[in-house]
C-alpha cells in the first residue's frame, strides 16, 4: 500500500506488518473464545396440586404424557374424553411421530386446550424429556412438568 | 513478520533482481474479512450461559434467553448455584441423606433460600426491583428425571416457579 507521492516529497510505504500481527492475535483470540453454539431456553411450569382459583375454568380435557423407561410413551386424557394409549418405541427411538399424530387429533377435537402435562420415570434422561417436550410444544405450547 | 519474509525471499531470491518485499496488502484484506466475519458470528446474547466442563446440554427448538436470572447447574458430580457448588451428586444422583421426606434437597434448599432472601432484601430496599420467580436450569443431558424433579421441587418451595430449561438450539 503506497501513499503519495506527497507534494515535494517521496513515496511512502505504510508498514502493514504490525497490523497483520495484531489481526493474527485478534483472530486467534476470537477463534479460541468464541462460542458458536446458540443457547436457547424452554419455558416449563410445574404441574402440582393446589387450591384452584374460584373463577378458574378447568380445561375440557387434561392431557398427560408419561415417558417410560423402555421408551414407551403413555398418553392419557381425563375430563370430557377418557383415553389411555401406549405408544411403543420405533426400534430404539421414542415414537415421536405417533405421539404428534395423536396430539394433533386431540388438538382438532379440543382446540381450546393449550397445555399438557409431561412426566417421566425416574431413570429417563433429561435429554429425552427435553426432546419430547419440544415435540409436545409444537401442538401444546404450555408444557407442565409432572410426576411430583 | 515482513522482515522475516523479506529475509527469506532475499535468501532464496534471484541475485540479479535485488531486494524483494512481500506484498502483504492482500493478506491484510483477508484478515480483515475473517475478523469481521468472526465479530459478526460471535455469540454475544443478552444472557451469558457458560456450563462447566463435562456438562453437555441437550438440544431442542427453543427461544433465545431474554433475561438474566438465577442459574442452577446440574452436572454429574454436583449442583451449582450461580457457579458455586452447593450439593454433591454421585452419578447425577443426590445422596439419600440430603433428601427430606418431600424429596427436596436440604443443601440446595438452603442455597436457594439464601438467594431468595438476598432478592427480597434488594426488592425491599429498591422499589424498582421486583422479586424474580425465574430460574435457569442448566442440566447435563444424562441427568435422570428423578434428579431434575428434586431440583425443581427445591426451587419451587423457595418461590422459583418459572423454570427456564437451558438447551442448545437446533439449527
Amino acid at each position: 500500500m503506497s501513499i503519495g507521492p506527497i507534494e515535494g516529497g517521496q513515496d511512502v510505504d505504510l508498514n502493514l506488518a504490525p497490523i497483520i500481527d495484531a489481526f493474527t492475535v485478534l483472530i486467534a483470540f476470537m477463534l479460541v473464545s468464541a462460542s458458536f453454539l446458540a443457547i436457547g431456553v424452554l419455558d416449563a411450569g410445574v404441574a402440582a396440586g393446589g387450591k384452584a382459583g374460584d373463577k378458574a375454568k378447568p380445561p375440557a380435557v387434561t392431557i398427560r404424557v408419561h415417558l417410560e423407561e423402555g421408551r414407551n410413551i403413555r398418553l392419557e386424557t381425563t375430563g370430557q374424553l377418557s383415553l389411555k394409549l401406549t405408544l411403543k418405541p420405533e426400534g430404539e427411538a421414542w415414537n415421536q411421530g405417533g405421539l404428534q399424530a395423536e396430539l394433533a387429533k386431540l388438538k382438532s377435537r379440543f382446540p381450546d386446550v393449550k397445555a399438557a402435562i409431561l412426566s417421566a420415570d425416574d431413570s429417563v434422561a433429561y435429554e429425552d424429556v427435553v426432546s419430547q417436550m419440544g415435540a409436545l410444544r409444537k401442538t401444546y405450547p404450555g408444557v407442565l412438568l409432572g410426576g411430583f | 513478520m515482513m522482515r522475516r519474509f523479506g529475509k527469506k525471499k532475499r535468501k532464496h531470491g534471484n541475485a540479479a533482481s535485488g531486494d524483494v518485499s512481500l506484498n502483504i496488502t492482500a493478506m491484510a484484506d483477508i484478515f480483515t474479512i475473517i475478523l469481521v466475519f468472526l465479530l459478526k458470528s460471535y455469540s454475544s446474547g443478552a444472557v451469558a450461559v457458560s456450563p462447566s466442563a463435562g456438562t453437555t446440554l441437550p438440544s431442542a427448538e427453543a427461544m433465545a434467553p431474554e433475561f438474566e436470572s438465577l442459574k442452577v447447574e446440574v452436572n454429574e458430580k454436583s449442583i451449582l448455584v450461580e457457579n458455586q457448588p452447593v450439593a454433591a451428586l454421585s452419578a447425577h444422583k443426590f445422596a439419600g441423606a440430603d433428601l427430606d421426606e418431600k424429596r427436596v434437597s436440604k443443601s440446595l434448599n438452603a442455597a436457594l433460600a439464601k438467594e431468595r432472601k438476598r432478592q427480597n432484601m434488594i426488592a425491599g430496599a429498591n422499589k424498582d426491583v421486583k422479586v424474580d420467580s425465574k430460574i435457569m436450569v442448566i442440566a447435563d443431558r444424562k441427568t435422570p428425571y428423578q434428579t431434575l424433579k428434586t431440583v425443581l421441587a427445591s426451587a419451587a418451595v423457595n418461590g422459583f416457579t418459572d423454570f427456564k430449561l437451558v438447551v442448545v438450539q437446533n439449527e
